[in-house]
């Protein structure tokens, strides 16, 4: 009988993944509010250990990813369209 | 909703808020428009009497604001019903006050106040959905299960066996036990990584690190074994 390990795919892609440099989850909050206005008034691209962790962390992504939005928000900007913004420089710094 | 915040403001009592002349300090370098606005949040919340009550039911709303948004992003959310939602809103938009108070010397002007008041009702409302959601699933952290295996395609097999064997055997060798289990519930089985911090009685922190040293011994191993570069390529 052929079968495959329903482990191999899922863990494969924690391993390869980039997940260094460091950042805990604590830092990763305390850091998040400066971060992305950096990026939302200055274009600041997102430091390597910030975009790393969000990588690694679908929990820390998720908030990272309202708070985005919502201060994109209160700032006049389109908060779907910031928010692609956010997940591009995720995915491809 | 005023309710709540007098709650909240009743619960605040014994909350270290900052000397006034340490917020004077930070207010030295506001300037621009949100600055200031920034400064008035901080005066407001480190004042006395009605000017407090009204900076921190401001600041109540403004949590209540960020923890709907916040909810209404979680498509999970959508199987609490509408009044456990409510009062999750509710409990985390005061828990999110309280703890901009307790920090509010930490503060340091790097954000408009706004920014970095959203971050604790959001991080309040996402821990709360998904404690909630699995509140009544069985999380088995104690021991490793075996792999669960399925039929595929012979292609398949045959390019992933050799990795998969791999996997198992550096699984088994390199990591402890706590680690495979913490790798497993949260990559295989998508166990959220709070809900594995209140199942254990520990921080998200800990779990985390737990999980980031896991990788790195998978890594390390799989690139001695020769079945990935250093690069990140799979050798099959």
């Amino acid at each position: 009988m052929n079968t495959q390990d329903l482990w191999a795919g899922p863990i494969l892609a924690q391993v390869l993944g980039p997940f260094e440099p460091w950042m805990s989850c604590d830092e990763c909050f305390d850091r998040t509010d400066a971060i992305l206005e950096d990026l939302l008034d200055r274009n600041v691209p997102l430091p390597a250990d910030f975009r790393a962790h969000l990588l690694g962390c679908p929990a820390c992504r998720g908030e990272v990813e309202s708070l985005a939005e919502l201060a994109a928000a209160d700032n006049g900007l389109n908060p779907a369209e910031w928010r692609e913004r956010l997940d591009a420089q995720i995915q491809h710094a | 909703m005023v309710i709540r915040a007098e709650g909240v403001l009743q619960k605040e009592d014994s909350i270290d808020t900052p000397e006034l002349e340490d917020v004077s300090r930070i207010g030295e370098a506001f300037t621009g428009p949100s600055l200031r606005e920034d400064f008035d949040w901080l005066g407001g919340l480190t004042a006395t009497g009605t000017a407090r009550v009204d900076a921190i039911r401001r600041l109540h709303e403004l949590m209540l604001r960020a923890a709907w948004f916040k909810l209404s992003r979680m498509a999970e959310a959508s199987r609490l019903g509408q009044a456990r939602a409510d009062e999750i809103v509710q409990s985390s938009a005061d828990e999110a006050v309280v703890a901009i108070l307790s920090r509010l010397s930490s503060f340091e002007g790097r954000s408009r106040f706004t920014t970095w008041a959203y971050k604790f009702a959001i991080l309040h409302t996402a821990t709360a959905v998904r404690r909630e959601l699995w509140s009544h699933a069985e999380v088995d952290l104690s021991s490793v299960p075996e792999p669960a295996s399925r039929l595929g395609d012979p292609v398949a097999h045959v390019e992933g066996l050799a990795m998969s064997e791999a996997l198992r055997r550096c699984i088994a060798e390199f990591l402890t036990p706590h680690q495979q289990r913490i790798l497993i519930a949260i990559a295989v089985e998508g166990v959220p990584i709070d809900v594995i911090a209140d199942r254990l009685h520990t921080t998200r922190n800990t779990v985390y690190k737990t999980l980031h040293d896991a990788r790195k011994n998978l890594r390390v191993a799989l690139i001695a074994q020769g079945y990935i570069h250093a690069s990140k390529e799979v050798n099959r």
